[in-house]
């Protein structure tokens, strides 16, 4: 620790906690206490009642003042200051964490005030650092103003530093009345389409699927195991009814619901940002910062595919304000021709065409047989049991190879100067690009049996809106994967 | 690719195997009421014995091989420009993180590798979190403040 002024938070903070840790807690007290059925008495010659009630309250009494020190512990723990332009603190009684924040990676500042806060002027300030993990921010839960406006103040000083050109974004709000460019609007024929050929069709039909599984719990199971055999034997249609009729009926919905979602999808512009807006009934907007976005992701699915439609999504950097969406669908159903074109437009530093490093064959086997191992278990298990109807579960295990062998002959990357580009097929065939400054992190794995074969995977993190997502690239040849690791290094 | 030059701190292993042997300790308690319920109620015989079985080969792995395979394996270089780590059992990882990504780093330390003055260090990106385990107390603190030092230097847009 330097000179520098060491802070704690406002004692203030230990009524918060102990409140917060007494909120939590109060729903399984007192769920606990009136499942005992106690009796409480305060009179001294009911002896069977009095005695356990003062032992309760005695209980009681003795919590609270638990759940208070470890307030006043976690206060007392909990340190902070300013040193070499960063924000550094240390809490922890068992564990001391000691983290530190250099001002200008501090994304936003949320101020928040509660009605602990009020009277004393003070206010909980909380550090966000760019999007990433819950993890990834500090909360200092009770500072006076003056402390808050000091840390912005900090902050502002290392950003202008060292950032000069990246707070253009922040400053010039009200001055952007700029004319948007138009971009992209769907047409009718697009949304029809776009409704019906949506994958969360599949999705829709899971979620039914697993509220019909929750009537399963008033359903005798002993009953039904009897009964199991004669529905495979004389209900095999009625039972394929019943999927059927389930999978119409969420595909209905399913296009409603993206028909009224995506209606009047409309893509806009301006040098520095792009707006998008959509929806029938609920209007949403959004903006995007072309300076925050970290990859873009063309994905088809496989009935688009072969009509050669597809969609396009940008992984942003999210977290501050109003754009804390999963993902930005910038084109929801489009020609890729056409997507292309407008990417081009949007994009210009992209390639969008290149030839791919493709999975050698020696790797084909991996890709068999890897997905096989855990459905052979099923499998093997109704076969055994059901038999012989049960044995039609072995035709899952060809559709299983079938896709397997898919994913090998699509999957692929490609290295143009800044630029990685990745396929690759989980149903959908995604192509993935991203400028190397915009990957977090890279790794590369081996298993034992891959490194006998100089077999190798790579897996590429970016940052997208609060999780980030990881691209990955299956049983390559390992000469191409570590040209590719070589090709992350800094400056090589 | 080359091999890597640093390994954790050896005293590293024996906080693995002082953290599996805690474990082991767990499951052999409940081995030992799986023997007396058998005793008691009459249960099958090579139920305990299969259980004592599957302890035997836990404690194996857990307390003597696993932390060795892992600790001959992990391994990590901070250099100017980027960190490089290494780690795995069955599965060989090697993870790269430029220090521009770097957004802050974190030093963590329990109270077993208190006792031995080591610290785990954690490096967030944006996206990712890698720790280093076991490193000695002042290394670990060296290394926190060196990493800090870098990632700010090599600032540049998210």
């Amino acid at each position: 620790m330097s000179n520098e002024q060491v802070m704690r938070l406002h004692p203030i903070t230990i009524a918060i906690n102990f409140f917060n840790a007494i909120k939590t807690l109060l729903l399984p007290v007192v769920i606990f206490v009136f499942s005992t059925k106690l009796e409480l008495s305060l009179d001294p010659s009911d002896g069977e009642n009095f005695y356990p009630t003062l032992f309760v309250l005695g209980g009681a009494i003795l919590f609270l003042c638990i759940v208070f020190i470890f307030a006043w512990i976690k206060w007392r723990k909990f340190i902070y200051w300013f040193e070499d332009g960063e924000l550094r603190i240390e809490y922890g009684l068992f564990v001391k964490n000691k983290r530190y924040i250099p001002f200008e990676r501090i994304q936003t500042l949320n101020y928040k005030e509660g009605i602990l806060h009020r009277p004393f002027k003070l206010v909980r300030v909380d550090v966000e650092t760019a999007g990433g993990s819950a993890d990834a921010e500090v909360s200092l839960t009770a500072i006076t103003r003056e402390q808050a406006s000091r840390i912005e103040l900090e902050m502002k000083k290392a950003k202008q530093e060292v950032v000069v050109a990246e707070d253009g974004t922040i400053e010039d709000v009200a001055e952007i009345r700029i004319e948007k460019e138009f971009i992209y609007q769907i047409n009718t024929k697009e949304l029809i389409l776009l409704a019906t050929t949506s994958s969360s069709m599949g999705i829709l039909f899971s979620a039914v699927a697993a509220i019909a599984s929750q009537f399963n719990d008033f359903i005798p199971y002993e009953r039904i195991y009897g009964e199991v055999q004669n529905i495979v034997r004389f209900g095999v249609l009625f039972i394929i009814l019943i999927v059927l009729g389930a999978i119409l009926l969420s595909w209905a919905v399913a296009i409603l619901i993206s028909y009224f979602v995506n209606y009047g999808f409309k893509l806009e512009r301006t040098e520095e940002q792009l707006f998008l807006s959509k929806g029938l009934l609920e209007k949403k907007r959004t903006t995007l910062q072309m300076n925050r976005v970290q990859g873009i992701r063309i994905i088809e699915n496989p009935i688009r595919q072969l009509f050669g439609y597809c969609r396009v999504i940008i992984d942003s950097a999210g977290g501050s304000g109003d754009e804390k969406e999963d993902q930005v669908v910038l084109l929801p159903f489009i020609k890729k021709k056409n997507a292309i074109r407008i990417l081009q437009e949007l994009f210009p530093e992209y390639v969008w065409e290149t030839t791919y490093t493709k999975v050698p064959k020696k790797s084909l086997i991996r890709y068999l047989l890897n997905p096989i191992y855990v459905p052979l278990i099923p499998v093997g298990f109704v076969s055994y049991y059901f038999y012989p109807y049960g044995m039609w579960s072995i035709v899952l295990i060809p559709l299983i190879l079938l896709r397997a062998y898919w994913q090998y002959k699509t999957a692929g990357f490609a290295v143009n100067h800044l630029q990685l580009t990745i396929v690759h097929r989980y149903f959908s065939k995604t192509t993935f690009v991203v400028q190397k400054n915009r990957i977090q992190s890279m790794r590369v794995t081996q298993s034992y049996f891959a490194e006998r074969k100089d077999i190798a995977s790579c897996h590429v993190h970016i940052m997208s809106s609060t999780t980030g997502f990881t691209a990955h690239l299956k049983h390559f040849d390992l000469q191409a994967i570590s040209q590719l690791f070589k090709w992350y290094q800094p400056n090589k | 690719m080359d091999e890597l030059k640093y390994q954790i701190d050896s005293k590293g292993l024996t906080v693995w195997r002082i953290h599996a042997c805690i474990f082991s300790g767990i499951a052999l308690l409940i081995t030992a009421l799986i023997f007396f319920l058998t005793y008691y109620f009459e249960w099958y015989k090579w139920i305990p014995y299969t259980v004592l079985g599957l302890w035997v080969i836990e404690a194996f792995c857990g307390i003597y091989l696993f932390p060795k395979i892992r600790w001959q394996r992990w391994r990590y270089e901070v250099r100017e420009q980027e960190i490089e780590v290494q780690s795995g059992l069955f599965v060989v990882e090697r993870t790269l993180v430029p220090m521009i990504r770097v957004q802050h780093v974190d030093t963590v330390q329990g109270p077993i590798l208190k006792k031995y003055n080591l610290a785990e260090i954690s490096i967030s990106t944006a996206a990712t979190t890698h720790t280093i385990p076991a490193l000695q107390m002042e290394e670990a603190d060296e290394l926190r403040r060196r990493i800090s030092k870098l990632a700010r230097v090599a600032e540049e847009d998210v």
